[in-house]
């Protein structure tokens, strides 16, 4: 797709420090806080070494962007994707909290494109940086196992065991439709419970975070285990020193009965990547 | 319910028989989702009071039956789970338009924006 | 009573990868590019994993010739980080054993692609020119 505009922008070699030449894009990972260049100890996209590019107190983490990723391959975008993650992992370890970029993406030309245009905005960034200095984002998700919401659901609700007690009591065809009645109660009564776990949740964790986003479940498809039973999907950007108190803070959550609590991190901070105000007015 | 319909595709074609269960399978999801519809407006009409307890026994029989019937036909042609899935799809799509009225068309994706002069 | 500490194995790193497509800085500059379609990246990676985990999950049988050492990776970590490891280290080792490129495209590569794609869907085409990468990439 940009193959022919990347031969035509073709801008020689030479000033790519990492060596490579005829390369016409530079992947890029992340901004980080730094003055000057480097090259990192950690394999890019495509096994390309990855060099910090510094311009006015802040550096570019890319590298020699591949031509092209074949998106029909689920091994070629796993790759792509571990690659990225390793990346940012790393440059988070030698800079302290990174502006994470969104993955795939890559500035056109070579290393000298990507300062000018990192130069253009280094204010911005800059800002952004010291910003999120000292952060970190962690991943909380609450679940709550089905027999144990619905007993909860039941101590809340006194109508509940009136209606089980009537499916039992009625004749067949009116049993049928006892059934139906309860389960649809049951339901609204689960659904009620969970929704104030959540909110529980959601206060505790904002008690210690900076800031808390939902993270939304992408297209129903779960990857971690039981996020079927998720009441709660979190984001939670919190200092590094605050960890601790945000596991404390999940502790009591965790004791309830038939609730998980899973707390990851610390990861770069994606969900709370500001906008940069690039709209299109780009150099 | 009493009465055939025969969409064809017989042991012999693997390409007809997969045919065949895609359309019995969107066919039953339908009947599965207009049954589930009947058997809310049943309940609701009996916990407002509007039918007596004849008429409940009644509707209440005769939706455990096609009930029963539903699950009888997707065991027999074996669609019960490609039901579960295209029911748990329609689930999906109902969901993201729903979600896609809250978001702002104007968010832009880094494709949107790549130029090709 | 001191609360869970956060952890980073290879189900939380699934999830992480998401993630990597969706948040993030978005560089709308005219000078930006995007390497592969990243709507189509997300929901084959969403397939991939599912499939994995599923698969793996269930005990399914796939296709003479699977390995199912990878399968079962991919679905569940094989070891956890050591103190002084990062997950990238782990992952290292599994990236370590996914098989190599060559310009010619390994048919072990191919055959492993055509796997997966038959394990998520068996109605659909498995055209082994498809799944090989860009010849000029790695050289190992």
């Amino acid at each position: 797709m940009t193959d022919a505009e990347r031969d035509a922008t073709d801008d020689a070699d030479a000033t790519d420090p990492a060596g490579a030449s005829e390369d016409d894009a530079q992947y890029l990972y992340c901004l980080v806080s730094t003055d000057e260049d480097a090259v990192l100890d950690v394999d890019g996209v495509e096994d390309e070494s990855v060099s910090v590019l510094a311009t006015d107190g802040v550096g570019a983490v890319t590298s020699p962007a591949p031509e092209t990723v074949e998106s029909d391959s689920e091994l070629a975008v796993k790759r792509l994707l571990v690659a990225h993650q390793r990346v940012v992992d790393a440059a988070m370890d030698a800079y302290g909290a990174p502006l994470p970029v969104r993955a795939t993406t890559a500035i056109d030309g070579d290393a000298d494109a990507v300062r000018a245009w990192l130069g253009a905005r280094a204010d911005v960034v800059r800002a952004e940086l010291d910003s999120l200095a000292g952060h970190r984002e962690y991943h909380v998700t609450v679940s709550w196992d089905d027999d144990a919401a619905t007993a909860a659901a039941h101590d809340a609700d006194d109508d509940l065991d009136d209606l089980r007690a009537a499916v039992d009591a009625a004749s067949p065809g009116e049993s049928y439709l006892r059934e139906r009645q309860y389960e649809s109660a049951v339901a609204d009564a689960v659904a009620e419970v969970e929704g104030a776990l959540a909110a529980d949740a959601r206060e505790r964790v904002a008690g210690v975070a900076r800031s808390v986003v939902d993270r939304e479940s992408a297209d129903g498809v779960s990857f971690a285990d039981g996020s079927a039973d998720a009441v709660v999907r979190l984001a939670a950007l919190t200092a590094v020193d605050d960890e601790a108190a945000l596991g404390d803070a999940l502790d009591d959550i965790a004791d309830r009965n038939g609730v998980t609590v899973k707390f990851t991190g610390p990861w770069a901070p994606y969900s709370f990547a500001p906008d940069l105000g690039d709209g299109g007015d780009g150099e | 319910m009493s009465e055939r319909i025969d969409v064809g595709g017989g042991d012999e074609d693997p390409e007809a028989a997969e045919l065949r269960s895609g359309l019995v399978t969107l066919v039953l999801s339908l009947v599965e989702i207009v049954d589930e519809a009947l058997e809310r407006e049943a309940v609701r009409r009996m916990e407002s009071g509007e039918l007596d307890p004849e008429e409940i026994e009644r509707l209440g029989t005769h939706l455990a039956t096609l009930n029963e019937e539903i699950t009888e036909l997707e065991r027999r042609e074996n669609v019960e789970d490609s039901v579960a899935e295209l029911r748990g799809q329609l689930d999906g799509v109902v969901d993201d338009a729903l979600t896609g009225l809250d978001e702002d068309p104007a968010a832009k994706t880094l494709e949107d924006d790549h130029t090709h002069d | 009573m001191s609360g869970p500490k956060p952890t980073r194995d290879q189900g939380d790193l699934a999830e992480m990868l998401e993630t990597l497509l969706d948040k993030g800085v978005v560089i709308n500059a005219d000078i930006a590019v995007s390497v592969g379609d990243t709507e189509l990246l997300g929901v084959k990676l969403r397939a991939a994993v599912a499939s994995f985990e599923t698969a793996a999950e269930y005990g399914l049988e796939f296709p003479g010739g699977t390995d199912m050492d990878r399968v079962k990776r991919a679905a569940d970590v094989e070891r956890l980080p050591e103190d002084g490891e990062g997950v990238s280290d782990v992952l290292l080792e599994d990236r370590d054993r996914l098989p190599e490129e060559d310009a010619s495209g390994t048919p072990a590569e191919d055959a492993e692609s055509r796997e997966r794609d038959d394990a998520t869907d068996p109605a659909e085409s498995t055209d082994a020119s498809e799944s090989v990468a860009p010849e000029s990439t790695t050289d190992e």
